[in-house]
C-alpha cells in the first residue's frame, strides 16, 4: 500500500506493507535520528517522533496509522554552524542547550528528548521541572540519571521566552550542586574545564553515528535461534526446510562452524578465565542459549525461518540454585572435553572459578576482638539495560578483510578473540566502533559478531545481527548475583581486628569474567577497612569465593564489575556492627578506613593482572568526602533526631538517612595497555586518535582535553577519532575504569612528543625570522596556539604545520605512545541516602541522594558529574526495583522495561554530586577513576537509611516493599 | 501478522468490517499485536471519536480520545489525572486511546480500577449499548457488548481517594486500592493487582468494615501471600478509615 505522509514538513507517498511500523519505516528512507532500544513495545522511547506536534514512539504505531499526520525528526531542527560558503540555521536552542549543559552521554537516546522537549516547549514555553520531567518520562535514559537533560530544557525555555540569557535568570534545579574543588590547578586552560564533548554536536542533531545507521546493498538480516531449555543436549537438528525457505541465505547449527572453545569475555590476553564457550554447540546451558544461526533477506523471513528448525532436544537436570552446583550429585553442566581450565577452574564440580586471599591472620584477629560479628548478604542478578542494544555488521571488504562494524567497548580484544573463533588471521579482520549507546559492561562482551561473521563468511554477504530487548534480557550478560557471608572482629572501643568475606557467585552457564568479577568483589571492598592502630600496618583480612556455574544466562561485567555486590554486604555489615558498639556509624567507619600512605592491603596477595606487587595509596580524601556530604544532606540536623524522622499527621510513614563509604581501582596495572597517536595538520589542528571506546561516557573529550593542555591549544583545533582497529593504536578498551587514567596518560605522552617537535621547529622558524640564535626550544612555550618566545615573538600553530608539511625540511609532525599503569589508584566516596518508608506496607520512597567523591583531579566537571548522576541512578535501580526473575525452569519472568523497570525521569529522587579534589601522583595531571565508583554505594545507603526509618534490617536486595515489611515484622518481633 | 490495513471513515464501514473474521479493531498506538496469525486491523482514528465533552455532572469522553487530551480544565478529579500520570509515561499518554486503556489493561492497572470505581459508563456500537464497566470488565475475555467502545462517561462530582504498592514510584503497580465517593452517601471501592481485572469490592452507603473488605478481597485472588493479604488489608483499612473516605 501507499501512504501519504508528511515528514518534517514535506510530503511523501511511501510504499508500506500494512504490518510496517512507521519506525520501520522511517529509518528506511534515512531518518537515522530515530532510534531503537529492541523493545518494539514502546518502552524506552529511542524511537520518539512528534505526530501532529505530540511525542509518541514509533515502534509501536504503524507506518499506515501516520499516513495524513504531520511527522517531526531530529533532522529538522537544526544543522552543524559551519557547512563552508552555504550559511546554515545553525542548531536549534534546545540542541545548544543539550550540548551546554552536558545532557548528552551516549546521545542515543538524545533526539528524542529533544523532540520531547520541543514538543513541551511549544506548548508550555515556561514550565516548571516537573512538567519537564513529565515531559521526558517516555523516554529512558540509563546515562544521565535525566538531571543535566531535566536543566537542559529548562535552559532552553528560558532562552526561548527570554531571548538574551545573559540577563535572564535562568530556572535552576534544586537538586544540582555545585561542584566544589579542593585544589585548582590555576595553570590548566583546559584540563579542570567544563569542556563541551566533542561527539555532542553530532548526537544533538541525531547524526547516523552508530552502528546501524547505515545502509549496505544486500546486507542480510541475521538472527538466532535460542534454546528453550536451561539444560539439555540437542540430539538432532533438522535445518531443511529453513534452508528451503525462499529469501533464507543460510542456516548454521554446530555442525557447519569449527568446535572452537573461546570465553565472550573481552580481556586481554591470556583471558583470565576458563574457554567454555562455543560459537554453537551440541549441548545448551540456559533458556536462550544459542542453538543455530539464519540469515535472510528480512526480518519476517529470518523468524519464519527459525520456526522450521527442527531441534530434537534430550533434556537433562538443571541447577538452579547455586548453592547446589557444588553437590556431588549435581549434574556437571561443562562436560565437553575441549574445555580450557584457568587457574582453579574446576568443571567437573560445577566451579568456574576459585579464590583464597588471607591477608594477615584472621583467626588470630578473631580470638583478639571482644565480638564477632557474622551476617549473612545477597544481592541479585542485574541487567545492564544500555538503551542501544547489541548490534554488529561484517562484511568483505574489497580485498576480502573482514570488517566488523559493532557496537563495542573493545574493539581490538574482538579482534583478537574473533580471529580465533573464525579461524581467520588478526590482520584479516578490521574492527569499527562507531558511537556505542550505552554498554556499561555489557559490550566488553563478544555476544553478536561472530555470530554476524560466521554468517558473512557462509554467504559472502553483509549481515547485521542485532539483539532485541528480549533478547538482551534472556542471552546476553548480567551482573553476578552472590550469596555473601561476613563475619568481623572487634574490640569495644570499635577497632576492627580481623574481617572475612565468603563469596558463592553464580556465573550462569559459562565463565566469562567469572574470576575477575568476584575478585574484585573482595579487592575493593574488604580493602576499604584494615583495622586502626596496630592494624593498619597488618589488618587481617579474608576472602574466599567460589564462582560457580548454573543454568541460569551467563553473568559477565557489569558497572562497578563485581565491587557493589561486596559494598552491599560490607557496608550493611558496618551498620551493624556500629549499632552492635552503639558507635556513630561514621566515627566507626573512619576509625578503620583505609588511609593516605598505607598499602592497599591485597596489592601483595592478588591482581586481576599480573603478579601481585606492593602498592601504597598516596590519596584517600574520604574523611574530606565525609565532611563535605554531610554538609550537603544535612546529616547533623538529621540523624539521631527523632523529629526529623516523623512526618508530622501521617504516623506510618518515616524518614531515614544512611552513608556508606565506598572505594574502586583505577585500570588494571602491569597488564592493560592505552594507546594514542597525534599528528598535526597544517592548520595547526591535530587528529588525535585512540583505540580507546567512548561508550558516551565522554571519554574521547576528556583525552582531547589532555591532549589540548598539554600542546596549548583549545580542543575545537583536535578531532577525535575512535576506534578503528586499522587506524587507531591498541587500546585495551572502555572497562575497569581505565580510560581516562591509562589511554589519558598515553596521549599525555603523545602529546609531549608533538609538543617537543613543535618547539623545535618553532625555534628553527623563529631564529630564521628574527636571527636570534639564541633561541632554543627549551624556551619555546606553547600557549592560545601560538609557539612563543620569552621575548614575545610568537608564530601559530597554522604557520608551524604548513612549515612542516610544505615548506621546510619537510616532516610529519606526530607521535604514537603508549602507556600501563604500575598501580591502580582507588577512587573514594561517600555516599548519602535519604528515605521515607511506609511501615505499613514496606513502600521505599528514596527522596535524595548525596555522593562526594575523591576521584583525584577532575578533568570535565560536566562529564565526571555525568557520571555520577548516572552511575547513582543505575545503583538506585540495584537498590529499589531492579532483579532478574527465573522461574523453577530457568525461564526469565522479566524480559522487557515493564516488569524489569528503570528509573524513569520523573520519579528521579533529589541527586548531588561533589567532588573532593587530590592529586593522585602517578599521573601527569593527577586522576584517578570516577565512572564505575557511583555504583558502590548506593544501595547499602539506602539499606542504611531504611534501617535508620523504622528498624528494617535487610540482607538482601532489592528492597522490595515485600522485603522491607518482612524485615518490619522481623523487626517488631525482636523488639516486642 | 498484520496484512491488512483499514481507516474506514464511517460507523457502519467500520461495524462491517470487524463483523469478519480475523479483523481487530485498532485504537491509540502502545502496543501492536505479535500475533503470527494473519489478522486485519480496522483504525478507528478517522470515526470522530475523539471528542471530549464535560458538563457539571458528567464528561464523555470519545474512545480514541487520547489519554492526554484529558486536563483539569474537564472538571474531573486531578487523583484520576494522578493516576494516569502514574501509570502512563508522555508518549504513551499521546498514543493510548481511553478505549484501548479499557480493552487492554490489566488487572493491575491503577487508572482502570479507578474508572470501575468511578462507575463508568461504557457505550458501544452497534446498537447503542449502554453498559456499566463493572457489568462488563469481568466479562472482557469473552463476551463483549459490541464491536467498538464509542465513549466512556464519568461522572464528574465523585471523591476519589487511591492507595498502590510498587518497587518504585513509576513501577509497574503491584497492589492497588481506590475508593470513590459520591456526595449521595454512595462509597464505591476497588482493587487491583495479580488477577485478570480490577475488582469491586464495595459499592454501597452503609458502614464498611475493612477487616471483611479484605477479606474478601482474598478471596479472590488466584493465590496470596502473606505480605499480599497485609498489604491489601492496610491500603484497604487506610482508605476506608481516613479522612478522604467523607465528603
Amino acid at each position: 500500500m501507499v501512504i501519504n505522509v508528511a515528514v518534517n514538513g514535506k510530503n511523501y507517498h511511501w510504499e508500506i506493507t500494512p504490518g510496517q511500523t512507521l519506525l520501520d519505516v522511517l529509518r528506511r528512507e534515512g531518518y537515522f535520528s530515530i532510534k531503537c532500544g529492541g523493545c518494539g513495545n514502546g518502552e524506552c522511547g529511542a524511537c520518539t517522533v512528534l505526530l501532529d506536534g505530540n511525542s509518541v514512539n514509533s515502534c509501536t504505531m504503524l507506518a499506515a496509522q501516520a499516513a495524513g499526520h504531520q511527522i517531526i525528526t531530529v533532522e529538522s531542527m537544526g544543522e552543524h554552524p559551519e557547512h563552508g560558503w552555504k550559511t546554515t540555521k545553525g542548531l536549534h536552542i534546545i540542541q545548544q542547550a543539550f550540548i551546554e549543559s552536558g545532557a548528552i552521554q551516549c546521545g542515543f537516546c538524545t533526539p528524542a528528548m529533544i523532540l520531547a522537549a520541543k514538543a513541551l516547549l511549544e506548548k508550555n514555553p515556561e514550565p516548571g521541572e516537573a512538567e519537564v520531567r513529565d515531559a521526558l518520562s517516555g523516554i529512558l535514559c540509563r546515562c544521565t540519571g535525566y538531571l543535566k537533560p531535566v536543566e537542559a530544557v529548562l535552559s532552553a525555555a528560558t532562552k526561548m521566552s527570554h531571548g538574551d540569557i545573559d540577563n535572564v535568570v535562568i530556572a535552576t534545579i534544586q537538586t544540582r550542586q555545585a561542584i566544589k574543588i579542593t585544589k585548582v590547578p590555576e595553570t590548566w586552560h583546559s584540563v579542570g574545564k567544563p569542556k563541551i564533548k566533542v561527539d555532542a554536536i553530532k548526537l544533538a542533531q541525531g547524526k547516523p553515528a552508530f552502528t546501524d545507521d547505515i545502509e549496505m546493498r544486500g546486507i542480510l538480516v541475521g538472527k538466532i535461534l535460542h534454546s528453550p531449555f536451561a539444560h539439555a543436549e540437542i540430539l538432532d537438528i533438522d535445518v531443511s526446510e529453513a534452508r528451503k525457505l525462499p529469501g533464507v541465505a543460510a542456516v548454521l547449527t554446530w555442525k557447519d562452524i569449527p568446535r572452537i572453545p573461546y570465553s565472550t569475555a573481552g580481556q586481554s590476553d591470556p583471558i583470565p578465565g576458563p574457554l567454555d564457550t562455543f560459537s554453537l554447540d551440541h549441548k545448551v546451558r540456559f533458556v536462550g542459549d544459542r542453538v543455530a544461526f539464519i540469515a535472510a533477506e528480512t526480518n519476517e523471513i529470518a523468524k519464519v525461518g527459525l520456526s522450521l528448525i527442527k531441534v530434537t532436544y534430550q533434556e537433562l537436570p538443571a541447577i538452579l540454585d547455586s548453592t547446589k552446583s557444588m553437590d556431588k550429585d549435581s549434574v556437571i553442566i561443562h562436560d565437553e572435553p575441549e574445555y580450557k581450565h584457568f587457574a582453579d577452574s574446576a568443571p567437573e564440580h560445577n566451579l568456574a572459578a576459585k579464590i583464597r586471599i588471607d591477608i594477615g591472620n584472621v583467626e588470630v584477629g578473631f580470638k583478639q576482638a571482644d565480638y564477632i560479628i557474622d551476617g549473612e548478604y545477597e544481592v541479585p542478578k542485574v541487567q545492564q539495560s544500555h538503551i542501544e542494544p547489541h548490534v554488529a555488521i561484517t562484511f568483505w571488504d574489497e580485498d576480502d578483510r573482514l570488517v566488523v562494524r559493532t557496537s563495542t567497548q573493545v574493539p581490538f580484544h574482538a579482534r583478537r578473540i574473533l580471529s580465533g573463533v573464525l579461524q581467520l588471521p588478526i590482520k584479516r579482520i578490521r574492527v569499527i566502533k562507531p558511537r556505542i549507546g550505552g554498554g556499561f559492561g555489557n559490550k566488553q562482551e563478544i555476544l553478536v559478531e561472530d555470530v554476524a561473521a560466521h554468517l558473512t563468511i557462509a554467504t559472502g554477504r553483509p549481515v547485521r545481527v542485532e539483539y532485541t530487548r528480549e533478547e538482551e534480557f534472556m542471552a546476553s550478560r548480567s551482573r553476578h548475583p552472590m550469596k555473601i557471608r561476613m563475619k568481623t572482629g572487634v574490640k569495644k572501643d570499635g577497632t576492627i581486628t580481623a574481617n572475612e568475606m565468603i563469596c558463592l557467585s553464580d556465573t550462569g552457564a559459562y565463565g566469562c569474567h567469572a574470576l575477575t568479577v568476584t575478585g574484585n568483589t573482595g579487592h575493593k571492598s574488604m580493602a576499604l577497612y584494615v583495622g586502626d592502630n596496630e592494624y593498619r600496618k597488618s589488618p587481617n583480612i579474608r576472602f574466599y569465593a567460589d564462582i560457580v556455574y548454573t543454568n541460569h544466562p551467563p553473568a559477565g561485567a557489569y558497572r562497578g564489575y563485581g565491587v557493589p555486590q561486596g559494598f552491599w554486604a560490607v557496608e550493611r555489615h558496618m551498620e551493624r556492627i556500629s549499632k552492635k558498639l552503639d558507635m556513630d556509624p561514621i566515627e566507626f567507619r573512619l576509625k578503620n578506613s583505609i588511609r593516605s600512605g598505607e598499602l592497599h592491603p591485597f596489592s601483595t596477595a592478588w591482581s586481576e593482572g599480573r603478579e601481585p606487587q606492593p602498592e601504597i595509596i598516596h590519596t584517600v580524601g574520604l574523611k574530606e568526602c565525609v565532611q563535605q556530604g554531610k554538609a550537603i544532606i544535612g546529616w547533623d540536623q538529621k540523624y539521631g533526631n527523632a523529629d526529623w524522622h516523623n512526618i508530622p499527621g501521617i504516623p506510618y510513614l518515616r524518614k531515614g538517612i544512611g552513608i556508606a563509604m565506598v572505594m574502586q581501582g583505577t585500570a588494571i596495572p602491569y597488564l592493560d595497555m592505552g594507546g594514542a597517536s597525534i599528528k598535526m595538520n597544517d592548520d595547526g589542528s591535530f587528529n588525535l586518535l585512540v583505540g580507546a571506546t567512548d561508550l558516551g561516557t565522554g571519554s574521547d573529550t576528556v583525552l582531547a582535553q589532555m591532549a589540548a593542555e598539554v600542546l596549548g591549544i583549545e580542543i575545537e583545533d583536535i578531532i577525535v577519532y575512535s576506534s578503528d582497529t586499522d587506524f587507531t593504536p591498541f587500546d585495551k578498551g572502555a572497562y575497569a575504569s581505565s580510560t581516562t587514567y591509562i589511554s589519558g596518560a598515553a596521549v599525555v605522552k603523545a602529546a609531549e612528543q608533538v609538543a617537543e617537535r613543535i618547539r623545535i621547529r618553532a625555534a628553527n622558524i623563529l631564529r630564521t625570522k628574527t636571527g636570534d640564535q639564541t633561541i632554543s626550544p627549551e624556551s619555546i612555550v606553547l600557549a592560545d596556539g601560538r609557539a612563543s618566545d620569552p621575548k614575545g615573538m610568537s608564530i601559530t600553530f597554522s604557520e608551524i604545520g604548513h612549515n612542516a608539511l610544505h615548506h621546510q625540511n619537510q616532516e610529519q609532525i606526530m607521535a604514537v605512545a603508549s602507556f600501563v599503569s604500575q598501580v591502580s589508584p582507588p577512587p573514594f566516596a561517600a555516599q548519602f541516602a535519604e528515605v521515607t518508608v511506609d511501615t505499613e506496607t514496606g513502600k521505599v520512597i528514596v527522596d535524595n541522594l548525596v555522593m562526594a567523591l575523591d576521584c583525584g583531579v577532575i578533568v570535565n566537571p560536566i562529564t565526571a558529574s555525568g557520571q555520577v548522576e548516572g552511575g547513582m541512578s543505575q545503583a538506585l535501580g540495584y537498590a529499589v526495583c531492579e532483579e532478574m526473575r527465573y522461574d523453577e525452569k530457568g525461564v526469565s519472568l522479566d524480559t522487557d522495561w515493564v516488569n524489569y523497570h528503570i528509573f524513569r525521569a520523573d520519579e528521579m529522587p533529589k541527586l548531588s554530586t561533589v567532588f573532593i579534589q587530590t592529586f593522585e601522583p602517578s599521573h601527569p595531571f593527577g586522576v584517578k577513576a570516577v565512572a564505575e565508583i557511583p555504583m558502590d554505594g548506593v544501595a547499602p545507603a539506602v539499606g542504611n537509611a531504611i534501617l535508620d526509618a523504622c528498624g528494617a534490617d535487610l540482607n538482601t536486595i532489592p528492597a522490595t516493599p515485600e522485603r522491607v515489611w518482612e524485615a518490619l515484622c522481623t523487626y517488631r518481633g525482636e523488639t516486642e | 501478522m498484520i496484512q491488512e490495513y483499514h481507516r474506514p471513515l464511517t460507523m457502519s464501514t467500520a461495524l462491517q468490517l470487524l463483523s469478519k473474521h480475523g479483523y481487530k479493531p485498532m485504537g491509540g498506538g502502545v502496543g501492536l499485536s505479535r500475533t503470527s496469525e494473519p489478522i486485519s486491523v480496522v483504525d478507528l482514528q478517522s470515526l470522530g471519536l475523539d471528542t471530549i465533552k464535560a458538563d457539571h455532572q458528567l464528561v464523555a469522553i470519545g474512545a480514541t480520545s487520547k489519554l492526554a487530551a484529558l486536563n483539569a480544565g474537564h472538571g474531573l478529579s486531578d487523583r484520576l489525572l494522578d493516576a494516569i500520570k502514574i501509570e502512563y509515561s508522555m508518549n504513551q499518554r499521546n498514543a493510548a486511546t481511553w478505549g484501548g486503556l479499557l480493552m487492554r489493561s490489566g488487572g493491575s492497572s491503577l487508572l482502570l480500577a479507578m474508572l470501575l470505581a468511578m462507575d463508568c459508563l461504557v457505550m458501544w456500537q452497534p446498537d447503542s449499548k449502554e453498559v456499566r464497566l463493572g457489568d462488563w470488565l469481568p466479562l472482557r475475555a469473552s463476551q463483549n457488548p459490541g464491536k467498538i467502545i464509542t465513549q466512556i462517561i464519568i461522572p464528574v462530582e465523585v471523591k476519589i481517594q487511591f492507595e498502590y504498592i510498587a518497587r518504585s514510584p513509576r513501577d509497574r503497580v503491584e497492589l492497588c486500592c481506590v475508593v470513590c465517593n459520591w456526595k449521595t452517601g454512595r462509597k464505591r471501592l476497588c482493587i487491583g493487582g495479580p488477577i485478570e481485572a480490577p475488582i469491586l469490592l464495595v459499592d454501597g452507603s452503609g458502614k464498611i468494615n475493612p477487616s471483611s473488605v479484605s477479606q474478601n478481597a482474598y478471596s479472590l485472588f488466584r493465590s496470596i501471600n502473606t505480605y499480599q493479604k497485609s498489604a491489601i488489608n492496610t491500603i484497604i483499612t487506610r482508605l476506608i478509615t481516613g479522612e478522604q473516605f467523607k465528603w
